[in-house]
C-alpha cells in the first residue's frame, strides 16, 4: 500500500521495520495466594535486575557515543530503580497484602509520581517523568514486554514511530538505521532535521503508519517524494532498488562539485554556508565545502543539559567552532528557546500561543543578569579565536535590537577592563523572522551589521499558520509572492546601507528558490550541510542577470503555485535539471 | 564551606552550604546517593528541617534544596569516615559546595 507523507530527507530506503512504540501497560489487582508470594517477590526482584542491566548498557553506550554528560540522566534513573523505599514498599505490599507485583509497584510509584507532580517548583515537577520512565520499564518486564533499546539494533532497519524524540534519535546508529517513517511532523520537525544531518532518507506525517506495519515487515520509503510503501510487491522492490542506486550515484556526482567555487555563469560569487546545531556537525559542513557557518544554534548546549550551561561550557563549544572555521565567518544565534522548545529545568509560563509568547530574545532581555549575561560573556571571550558574528533571534522592534546590542557592547567593555581578550571585529546583527523587522529593514540596517532571514518563522508569522499544526501546513509556502516581497524588502533595506544579508531558513537550501534568491541579490545562503552541493550545482548553472528578470516576474504573480510553475519553466528553458 | 562538624552518639555529621546555582538537583543528588549506596553505613540527609534516607534517590530529590541552603549529612557505621571523605571529594568535583 502506498502512503503519502512529507518528503523530510531525500533518498530511498528498503529495509525491515523496527517499530518504536511503548506497548500498552496492563496493571490490574490480582490476589496472590500465600504459597505463591515468594515467587511473586522473586519475579519482582528479577524485573528490577533486568531493568538495571538494560539501563547500565544504555548508560555505557550513550557515554561512549555521546559523552558522559549525556549518560548522566541514566545514572539518576539507575539510582531511582535501586531506591530502597521503592523496592521495600513494593515487597511489603506483596507480602502483607498479597498484591501482585505489577499492582504493588504501580501503587508505590504512582504515589511518588504524584508527590513530585504536586510540588511547587517546576524543575521538581518535571522529575515525575523520570520516575514514570523507570517505572514503565519495570512494569513492562513484569507483563513480559520490554522497552526497545535503540542502541541494540544490529541489522538494517527503517525506524517507524509516531514521532522521534531528540534522545531517541541520539541513540541511533547510522550503520543500521537506513531511514525514518513517522506518523506526524513536517519538513522542519526535529526528526526531519535529524535525518537530513545523518544523511538518511525520511518521510514524516504519514498518518498512522505505525499501525499499518509490524516489526520485521519489509518497508520502502521514498524520502525525495514523500511516500512509504507497505508490503511492497517484488516489482516495487526492484523499481526502488534502481531508484536508490540512481540516488546514490547522483550523490556521488554532486561530491565532484566539492572543489569548485560557487560562482554563477556570469561570474557572481555566492557565499554558501552551513547551519549547525552542535560542534559535532562541523565535519559534515566542512566535507560539503561550507565557506562559513550562517547559523550556529546555541540551543543544544541548553537542551541536552540538566541545568543552565556555565559560561565556561559555552565558551569551549563556541571556541571549538570558531577555531575550526578559521578565517570563515561563524554566525552564532543567541538562545532561541520557548515556542516548541522547552527546557526541563527552566520554568516557562503556560501560554495559549507559545510561538507568539515568551521566547528567544524576549526571554533573554527579561533574564539579562543570569541567562543572557552568561551567554554573551562566553561569546565575547570566544570571539578572540576566530571571526564571530552574534545574531539575536525574534527581534520585532528596533528597541529590542538596541537593548540587546547595547548589552553586548557593555559586556565587551567590562571584559576588556578585566584584561580578557575580545575581538575588535565582532559583527552584531539580527534574524529577520518577524514581518515587522522585514518591513523596517532599511531602518534596522542603519544599526545592524547584517541580517539573516529565518524563513521558517517568517512564513509562519506572515501567514499566521502554526508550522506544528498538520491541518494548516498547506500555508507553509516559501515561494509565495508575499514572502518573496518581504525577502526583497529585507535585502534592499540592507543594501541601501551597505550591509549584507544571509538566509538561514529551510528556503535557502531549496533549489527551486535558488534562482529567485539569487535574483533578489541574497549575499549568503546558509543551509543544512546536505543541501550545500545541490544549491552549488544550481548556482553553477545560473546567470544572475536572467535570475533578476525571473524574480521581477515572480514578484508580480498571485500565488505560490504560479511562482513554482514559472521557476520550473525557467529551469527547463535553461536546460537545468532538478530531481 | 563546612558549617559544622558534630560527633553525636558516634555518628559523623557534617553540614555544607550549597553553591550550585541550580541547587541540589538531579545530577548532584545522583552523585551523593551514588556514594551512599556503596556504603554499608546508615546514612541520612537533612535539609530545611526534613531528614530523609540518604540511600533513597527519590526521598533525597524531594528535599528540593536551593543554592545558599544548608545540607546536613549524617553517617553511622563501619565505613563512616571514608564515606564522608569520598562524599566531600565527589561533591566538590561537581561544585555542589566549596
Amino acid at each position: 500500500m502506498k502512503l503519502k507523507g512529507k518528503a523530510a530527507s531525500a533518498g530511498v530506503a528498503i529495509a525491515k521495520v523496527f517499530k518504536l512504540c511503548i506497548p500498552e501497560l496492563r496493571v490490574e489487582l490480582i490476589e496472590i495466594p500465600q504459597e505463591k508470594i515468594l515467587f511473586e517477590v522473586v519475579k519482582f526482584k528479577k524485573s528490577i535486575e533486568v531493568s538495571i542491566h538494560e539501563l547500565e548498557q544504555l548508560r555505557d553506550r550513550t557515554s561512549v557515543r555521546l559523552g558522559p554528560d549525556k549518560a548522566q540522566i541514566f545514572e539518576a534513573h539507575l539510582l531511582i530503580l535501586q531506591d530502597p523505599e521503592l523496592v521495600d514498599q513494593t515487597i511489603t505490599l506483596i507480602e502483607d497484602l498479597h498484591q501482585n507485583a505489577s499492582y504493588a509497584f504501580h501503587q508505590v510509584t504512582t504515589q511518588f509520581i504524584s508527590m513530585f507532580e504536586n510540588m511547587e517548583d517546576e524543575y521538581m515537577r518535571e522529575r515525575a517523568a523520570d520516575i514514570k520512565d523507570v517505572s514503565t520499564r519495570v512494569l513492562l518486564h513484569l507483563q513480559g514486554d520490554s522497552v526497545k533499546d535503540l542502541t541494540s539494533i544490529n541489522e538494517e532497519v527503517i525506524i517507524v514511530a509516531h514521532d522521534l524524540t531528540p534522545s531517541e534519535t541520539a541513540q541511533l546508529n547510522k550503520i543500521y538505521v537506513k531511514g525514518f517513517a513517522t506518523n506526524i511532523g513536517g519538513r522542519t520537525s526535529h526528526s526531519a532535521i535529524m535525518a537530513r544531518s545523518m544523511e538518511i532518507p525520511a518521510v514524516t506525517g504519514l498518518g498512522n503508519i505505525s499501525e499499518e506495519v509490524s516489526d520485521g515487515d519489509i518497508l520502502i520509503i521514498d524520502g525525495s517524494l514523500g511516500y512509504a510503501y507497505t508490503k511492497p510487491t517484488p516489482k516495487e522492490i526492484h523499481e526502488f532498488s534502481l531508484k536508490r542506486k540512481r540516488f546514490v550515484e547522483a550523490q556521488q556526482k554532486l561530491k565532484a562539485l566539492i572543489p569548485l567555487e560557487a560562482k554563477t555563469k556570469d561570474g557572481v560569487k555566492v557565499l554558501l554556508e552551513a547551519n549547525i546545531g552542535a560542534p559535532s556537525d562541523l565535519d559534515l559542513a566542512l566535507q560539503n565545502d561550507a565557506k562559513g557557518i550562517g547559523l550556529f544554534r546555541s540551543e543544544f548546549l541548553y537542551m541536552d543539559a540538566l541545568a543552565l550551561p556555565t559560561e565556561e561550557q559555552q565558551y569551549q563549544a563556541y571556541k571549538t567552532v570558531l577555531e575550526r572555521m578559521g578565517n570563515h565567518l561563524v554566525v552564532i544565534r543567541t538562545l532561541d528557546i520557548g515556542g516548541d522548545k522547552e527546557l526541563p529545568y527552566l520554568p516557562f509560563p503556560k501560554e495559549m500561543n507559545p510561538f507568539l509568547g515568551y521566547r528567544a530574545i524576549r526571554l533573554c532581555l527579561d533574564r539579562q543578569d543570569d541567562i543572557f549575561a552568561t551567554q554573551v560573556r562566553a561569546l565575547l571571550r570566544a570571539s578572540a579565536h576566530g571571526k564571530l558574528a552574534i545574531m539575536f533571534p525574534m527581534i520585532a522592534t528596533l528597541d529590542e535590537f538596541r537593548q540587546a546590542k547595547a548589552f553586548v557592547l557593555k559586556h565587551k567593555k567590562l571584559l576588556e577592563k578585566e584584561g580578557i581578550p575580545v575581538s575588535k571585529e565582532i559583527q552584531i546583527g539580527l534574524m529577520v523572522e518577524i514581518p515587522s523587522a522585514a518591513i523596517l529593514a532599511d531602518q534596522f540596517a542603519e544599526e545592524a551589521d547584517f541580517f539573516s532571514i529565518g524563513t521558517n518563522d517568517l512564513i509562519q508569522y506572515s501567514f499566521a499558520a502554526d508550522r506544528m499544526s498538520e491541518k494548516v501546513s498547506y500555508l507553509y509556502q516559501p515561494l509565495h509572492p508575499a514572502i518573496l516581497r518581504l525577502v526583497q524588502m529585507t535585502i534592499n533595506g540592507a543594501h541601501q546601507h551597505g550591509k549584507w544579508v544571509g538566509m538561514c531558513g529551510e528556503m535557502a537550501g531549496e533549489v527551486l528558490a535558488t534562482p529567485l534568491l539569487l535574483g533578489l541579490g541574497l549575499d549568503a545562503f546558509s543551509m543544512s550541510a546536505t543541501s550545500l552541493l545541490n544549491v552549488k550545482q544550481m548556482i553553477l548553472n545560473l546567470n544572475q542577470s536572467d535570475s533578476k528578470e525571473l524574480v521581477n516576474q515572480a514578484l508580480q504573480l498571485d500565488t505560490a503555485t504560479e511562482v513554482e510553475k514559472l521557476v520550473r519553466s525557467f529551469l527547463k528553458i535553461n536546460k537545468i535539471d532538478i530531481e | 564551606m563546612i558549617i559544622s562538624i558534630k560527633g553525636v552518639q558516634n555518628m559523623l555529621t557534617k553540614s555544607f552550604k550549597i553553591i550550585d546555582p541550580m541547587g541540589f538537583h538531579a545530577r548532584p543528588v545522583s552523585v551523593v546517593v551514588g556514594v551512599f549506596m556503596k556504603s554499608s553505613s546508615q546514612v541520612s540527609i537533612e535539609g530545611k528541617g526534613r531528614k530523609v534516607n540518604g540511600k533513597s534517590m527519590i526521598q533525597v530529590m524531594t528535599l528540593g534544596l536551593k543554592q545558599g541552603e544548608t545540607l546536613t549529612f549524617s553517617i553511622n557505621g563501619p565505613d563512616e569516615v571514608s564515606v564522608m571523605a569520598t562524599l566531600e571529594n565527589e561533591a566538590r568535583k561537581i561544585a555542589l559546595f566549596e
